[in-house]
Parts: C-alpha cells; sequence; structure tokens
C-alpha cells in the first residue's frame, strides 16, 4: 500500500514539474515574443523618425569616432555648423569605453541645404602628459541632393606622440 | 565566473566580427555597423539590435552582411531573444561559413543551451566546436564541454577531459580546480585530494578564483563530514578564508567537523564566534542551536540552559523579522525601486547592491544567486522597461501626427501659390531673355560692335561729340572753328580709343555674367522640377506617413494588454520565488525553535534529576 502511495506522490509531482515546466516555457515564449514585437516597433519608430525630420536630400549626419586614443582623452565634443552650435556633448565612462573598443557615435542629424557650408568641431579632454588640450578641426563641405555622413576621427599620431583631429566626409 | 563568461562571450563574438574601420569599407557600412557597437559596448542590446536591424532594412550595412547577421544574432541572444536567436544561427550555419564562425555559432547555442539546464543540448552543440589548440576559447570552450557532464553526474567524463587541457593560459586554474571537484565527486578521492592539494599551496590574487577554491575546499569539507571523516573534512576547512563570503559556513562546519572527533570544546570556537555575528545567514542560526548542543555534550547543562534559552530568543526575534519581511514584500513597494536603473542598464543585474530594495533580501542570499530568481528579475525589468517605452512611443507618435498636420496645412496654405508660380513658367521666361541677351552679345563680338558694350556716359559722350560735329560742319570755315573741329576730332579719337581698349575686357566679363545667369537658371529649373515633384509626392507622402503612424500606433495598442498581463504573471512569479524560500526559511526556524524548546526541557529534567 505504502509502494502504491508513493508512486502516486511521485507521480503528482512529476506531473506537477512538467506543468510548471511548460508554463515557465510559455510564460519564457510571451516575454521573448513582446520583446520582439518591442524591437521591431522601436526600428519602425527609428525609420519614422529619420523620414520624417531628416529627409535623405537635406540630411546630414555628423559620427565621432577615436582610433587607439593612447594620446588624447575625450571630455566632450562641441559642433558648429555655419557658425551656429547644433551640438555640444559631453561623454560619460561607459561613451568613452564604447569608442576605444571601436563604437562609432552618432553626434548629430539634422537638415542642410545644398551648397557650401563650414563645419567646426571643438574636442577637449586630456592630452599627453595629462594636460588639458582643446582642439579644433574645420571643413567646408558641399552638401548635395542626398544624405551626407561626415566623421570626426580622433587618432594617434605615434611619430609626433601627439593626437590628430581630422574631418572626414564621405 | 558569469561576469567571466560575459566577457568571454562579446570577445568571441568581436573575433567573428571585428570592428569595421572605416578604411575596410568605401561606403558608410564602418559608420552604421560602428553606431551599433557603440551601443553595444554600452550593454544597451535593445537600441543596438533596433538600430542594426533599421540599417539592414536601409541597405546601409552592405559591405559586412555576414558579419551584421551573427552580430544580430548575438545580439538577440544577449537580449534574451533565445528563439530568434537560434533561427538566426541556424540560418547562418545553412549557407556556407567559414569554420570560425561555425566555432562562433556553436559556442553561442552551447552557452545558451547550458544557461538554460539543457546540459545534454549543450554538450551536443558544444561537441560540434573545432577551437584551436591552445587558444583561450579552446580552454572556456573545454571548462563549458565539461561543465555540461558535471551536472549530468558525468564525473568521470568531465575528469578525464579536464586532464586533456595543457593550457597555461588564464583559465588553467579554472580548469585544474573544476577537474579536482570532478575526480572527487567520480569517486577518485587521492586523485582529486592530490589535484586540489597543489591548488591549495599555489597563491591567487584573483577573487573570483579565491571564491572557487574556498567552494570546492567547503564542498570537501562538507562531503567528508556525511562521510563520516572529519579529521580529512578539517584538512580543506581550514583552507577557507575567514574573511571570504563563505567562511560562515566553514567555521560552521569546522565546529561540526570538531564534534565529529568530539572535541567540543574545540568545537566552541568556531561556533561561539559565528553566535556573535549579526548576520541572517543559515549557518549564524544554526551555530545558536549547536552551542547549547555542545554544552549539554560537555555536561555543563546550566550553560546549556542559558545558551538554549539565548537561542529560542533569538529565532522568535529572527520569526517577527521574518514575517516583517513577508509583510514589506506583500506591500510591493520594492518593484518600483527594484527597475530604477532600467533606462541606463536595461535588465542587467549589475552587483548586489540592485537587489538593496528587497526587504526580504537578507533571508534570500541562495535564492539571489540563483539562475531563475536572476532570469525572472530580468524579465520583470525588461517588461517594466518596455511599459515605460510603451508611454514614449505614445508620445513621439502623437508628437509625429502633429508634425503631418502642421506640414499638411503648411501645404494647404502654400502650394497653390507655388503652383502657380511654376505654372506662370517664370524659369523659361528667364531662358528666353538670356537667350535674346546672349544673341545680342554674339553679334556684338561679331561685328566687334565696341559701343555696343559702352557704358551710358561714354555712349552720352559719343552722342553728344557726333551732335557738336554735325552742328560744326553746317558753319561756313573759319580759322577758330577749324582749331575747335581739330579739338573735337582729337577728343572723338580719345573716346574711341578708350571704348576699344575696353571692349575685350567688357566682352569676357559679360560673357561670364552670362553664363553666371545660365548656370543660375539650370540650378532654378532642377529646383523647379523638384519642388514640381515634391509637391505632387507630399500629398501622397502624407498619406505615407499616415499610415505608418496609424500601423505603428495600433500595433502599441494591440502590444498593451499583453505587456500588462504578462507583467503581472512576472510580478506574481518573481514573489512567488521570493515567498517560496521565506516559507523554507520560516520552516528552518521552526525547526530550530522545536529542537531548541525540547532540548531545553532535557536539560531541565537532567538538571533536576540530578539535583540533591
Amino acid at each position: 500500500m505504502n509502494a502504491i502511495l508513493r508512486l502516486i506522490v511521485l507521480a503528482c509531482s512529476l506531473s506537477a514539474l512538467a506543468t510548471h515546466a511548460a508554463e515557465t516555457e510559455s510564460f519564457d515564449t510571451q516575454v521573448q515574443s513582446l520583446k520582439q514585437q518591442a524591437i521591431a516597433l522601436n526600428r519602425d519608430l527609428f525609420k519614422l523618425e529619420e523620414d520624417l525630420l531628416f529627409p535623405s536630400n537635406t540630411q546630414i549626419s555628423v559620427f565621432v569616432s577615436v582610433d587607439v586614443g593612447f594620446y588624447f582623452s575625450l571630455d566632450s565634443v562641441a559642433l558648429k555648423i555655419d557658425g551656429k552650435e547644433v551640438s555640444a556633448y559631453l561623454y560619460t565612462d561607459r561613451e568613452i569605453n564604447a569608442l576605444h573598443q571601436g563604437g562609432v557615435q552618432r553626434l548629430h542629424m539634422g537638415n542642410m541645404k545644398t551648397g557650401d557650408h563650414e563645419l567646426v568641431a571643438v574636442f577637449t579632454g586630456k592630452g599627453p602628459n595629462n594636460r588639458q588640450y582643446k582642439r579644433g578641426a574645420t571643413v567646408t563641405i558641399n552638401k548635395a541632393v542626398g544624405p551626407k555622413y561626415i566623421e570626426l576621427k580622433i587618432v594617434d599620431q605615434t611619430g609626433k606622440q601627439q593626437p590628430d583631429f581630422s574631418i572626414k566626409e564621405w | 565566473m558569469a561576469r567571466f563568461f560575459h566577457r568571454l562571450l562579446a570577445s568571441t563574438l568581436l573575433a567573428i566580427t571585428p570592428h569595421i574601420s572605416n578604411a575596410d569599407t568605401s561606403d558608410i557600412t564602418g559608420l552604421q555597423y560602428g553606431e551599433v557597437l557603440f551601443h553595444f559596448f554600452q550593454d544597451d542590446y535593445y537600441t543596438s539590435l533596433s538600430h542594426l536591424m533599421a540599417a539592414q532594412d536601409r541597405n546601409q550595412i552592405n559591405e559586412k552582411q555576414k558579419e551584421a547577421e551573427l552580430l544580430r544574432a548575438g545580439l538577440q541572444l544577449s537580449y534574451g531573444l533565445s528563439h530568434e536567436a537560434d533561427k538566426q544561427f541556424r540560418q547562418i550555419l545553412d549557407v556556407d561559413v567559414d569554420s570560425d564562425t561555425q566555432n562562433t555559432v556553436w559556442y553561442y547555442l552551447g552557452k545558451y543551451a547550458y544557461q538554460h539546464g539543457e546540459f545534454g543540448n549543450a554538450h551536443r552543440y558544444l561537441n560540434k566546436l573545432t577551437p584551436v589548440e591552445g587558444s583561450i576559447e579552446n580552454d572556456s570552450h573545454l571548462l563549458l564541454l565539461a561543465n555540461t557532464l558535471m551536472m549530468r553526474d558525468k564525473n568521470n567524463e568531465a575528469a578525464n577531459l579536464l586532464a586533456t587541457s595543457k593550457t597555461s593560459g588564464p583559465l588553467n586554474d579554472y580548469l585544474k580546480i573544476n577537474k579536482g571537484i570532478a575526480q572527487l565527486r567520480a569517486g577518485h578521492v587521492k586523485s582529486g585530494e592530490k589535484t586540489l592539494q597543489s591548488f591549495n599551496k599555489k597563491p591567487i590574487e584573483d577573487e573570483e578564483l579565491k571564491t572557487l577554491r574556498d567552494q570546492a575546499n567547503l564542498g570537501l569539507g562538507f562531503q567528508f563530514i556525511r562521510q563520516e571523516k572529519p579529521k580529512l573534512a578539517l584538512t580543506y576547512l581550514e583552507q577557507v578564508r575567514l574573511q571570504g563570503s563563505l567562511s560562515q559556513q566553514a567555521l560552521l562546519a569546522t565546529g561540526w567537523a570538531l564534534a565529529g572527533i568530539e572535541q567540543y570544546q574545540k568545537a566552541l570556537t568556531p561556533w561561539l564566534e559565528l553566535g556573535q555575528r549579526d548576520s541572517f545567514d543559515t549557518a549564524v542560526q544554526e551555530a545558536n542551536l549547536a552551542i547549547p548542543y555542545a554544552f549539554e555534550k560537555l555536561e555543563k547543562n546550566t550553560l546549556a540552559i542559558q545558551y538554549y534559552n539565548r537561542a529560542i530568543d533569538y529565532f522568535l526575534k529572527e520569526k517577527n523579522l521574518l514575517a516583517e519581511a513577508v509583510d514589506e514584500v506583500t506591500l510591493g513597494d520594492w518593484k518600483t525601486h527594484i527597475t530604477v536603473n532600467n533606462e541606463k542598464f536595461g535588465n542587467w543585474i549589475t552587483g548586489y547592491q540592485d537587489f538593496d530594495p528587497l526587504p526580504a533580501r537578507n533571508y534570500l542570499a541562495d535564492l539571489l544567486s540563483g539562475h531563475e530568481f536572476q532570469s525572472s528579475i530580468g524579465d520583470y525589468r525588461d517588461l517594466v522597461f518596455l511599459q515605460n517605452q510603451q508611454e514614449k512611443w505614445r508620445h513621439t507618435i502623437t508628437l509625429f501626427k502633429d508634425m503631418i498636420e502642421t506640414r499638411k496645412k503648411s501645404y494647404n496654405e502654400k502650394a497653390p501659390a507655388a503652383q502657380q508660380r511654376l505654372e506662370a513658367e517664370e524659369i523659361s521666361h528667364l531662358k528666353s531673355q538670356l537667350d535674346v541677351v546672349e544673341q545680342r552679345y554674339l553679334k556684338i563680338k561679331d561685328e566687334k560692335d565696341i559701343f555696343g558694350l559702352a557704358s551710358d556716359q561714354e555712349r552720352q559722350q559719343m552722342k553728344t561729340i557726333n551732335a557738336i560735329e554735325q552742328r560744326m560742319n553746317a558753319l561756313p570755315d573759319s580759322e577758330k572753328l577749324n582749331k575747335k573741329r581739330e579739338k573735337l576730332h582729337w577728343l572723338k579719337g580719345v573716346l574711341y580709343w578708350q571704348v576699344n581698349e575696353a571692349f575685350k575686357q567688357r566682352l569676357w566679363s559679360i560673357r561670364k555674367s552670362l553664363n553666371t545667369v545660365a548656370a543660375e537658371i539650370t540650378t532654378g529649373k532642377e529646383q523647379n522640377s523638384r519642388v514640381i515633384s515634391a509637391l505632387s509626392s507630399s500629398s501622397a507622402d502624407f498619406t505615407i506617413f499616415i499610415k505608418q503612424i496609424d500601423s505603428i500606433s495600433s500595433r502599441i495598442d494591440k502590444m498593451e494588454p499583453a505587456l500588462d498581463s504578462t507583467l503581472l504573471q512576472a510580478e506574481k512569479q518573481l514573489e512567488g520565488l521570493i515567498f517560496s524560500q521565506l516559507k523554507k526559511r520560516n520552516a528552518r526556524l521552526a525547526s530550530y525553535l522545536t529542537q531548541a524548546r525540547y532540548a531545553l526541557a532535557r536539560n531541565h529534567d537532567l538538571l533536576s534529576s540530578v539535583a540533591p
């Protein structure tokens, strides 16, 4: 009798375990489905926002990248287009680490008429020997019809043991 | 170890999908890919994945499609979308990929299955991997593979597998300690002891490794206590650090090992030390019961009664605290606090401090370190994050709708006038006028009509000279008049010379101006056609945008009830786990209390029976 009772208890426990596993699985699927929907929604909103606010004909995007970064530790970047400040960005440690690992930050996205425009970027941070460092880079860009991509690059110049700041048009 | 695996996972992913420097690509792939990585490196998988998918939709990652697919699968896995990641990885394996990519995919799948307790599957996936001998990937693969065996009690196989390692890399110590544990579990006590003994003598700097060594020694200590080999147990328990996170369990076990060889006086030392500690650890609770037990064994019944009474008070106080913790959990304020860092870190648990808002955290140490609870809390935080996102999306959608309405209104106001001007073909009229001027210019140039380009003043001067000349010609000759005629002729010559000298310069200057005007007319024409196209497409664009906004809006609405109910379910699941743990703690306390009361009565009886 005891053996039968034990078997029944065991069967009940196993069945409860199976139900729990199924519930957990279904809950996990539910959570994943919601996350998947959220990602797709966020993607579509991101695209819609770009299309609506920055149509491709007038769009300009400015990116910041750091290659090595041994001679310069970035604190902030200020960006002016045609004399008007469009962005002043102060970096967190996490963002700096992300840049050093190869991430590229989209600093500014805006609209611009076709023709020539002056772009000035001012970088501040710590340079060689941990000294305060402020450097600017200027470029005149020609905006044609279609999106324009600009990259603000901070590159180490090993020979001069100095950082180099340049602006690349894509 | 978990942190190490996370780092390894990311580095493995990037080894296969390296940072694409701009020099690597001729288009903007480097920038777009880098932008995705910028979020990835900040553990913001949600943004990173959304942006990667958007860039792929827009064909902005043309040159690195394979790497992007792999990154996408990795991001899905990191964000907890294992089903999608699984599909994505399999799609990658379906096409002809190199062995590095294959290895990464199998490693990911194996790691994921392991984390979810599917040890058989994990073993199967990891067995398909062929890492490079001596590499860190090989060591981590070996370690994970051995763990899948140990989790299924295949300790002998695991020990043999780990014995094949010839590495001297950073994982060497992990491999050794796991080998020792596997050997012991497989019953090869001597070889297991030997492996761990060599490990105990070695100086270690890494805190994670020190904890792992403590765990191994503590595990061995408990195992030998169970096997009634207390002396052997003591040799391992002595190796556990007194300041480490496992010191309390080690002190408790040391007491029991000493009690096992009837050294009750000595056993009191670690137990009394534990009894003084202000801790919610079960080891401290048990020590409170063990202290009077030792006094009882030493036949110091008065002291035993004193300490049993103290233990009863302590357990009653603990029961009250536990009841308060249960009430606080029921109130539910902790749910708000526990998601406070969501914006910064998503669902990632950044450390034990994340659980500070949990009122009952002191009783949940075992639960908090478990995968089930961490996964539940991760899900809960993700769902709360999504609920906040919904609010933001709705706000954005309202803004977009307003923007479209404003643009539409402005279009309706300005478009007819612009249309009218375009229809008037002003630019074509300008072009006709330019053509006329161009013809006139060519005629002047061909005929070398220098006065055709003379200034108004010069023309007026020549006109005046000619008029005077005519009047002079009509007058009778005289010496005085002839002198004046000569002077006038000289003036006419000077003027002609001046105009003739300026002719070439004027021709060039007019040519330049005509070219500028022609270019401006061409630009104007292009602008006109853009405006025409914009005018005709704007109304269509409005319709497209409105359709997109409506579609997104309805998707947000549709998601809401499912999100609310799942969030509720997640809350219940989390509460269930907490309550179940608190119940266990309560039951344990109740058992200690019963034992203490029974022992107290027994000691009173003993004392009364020996009393004169």
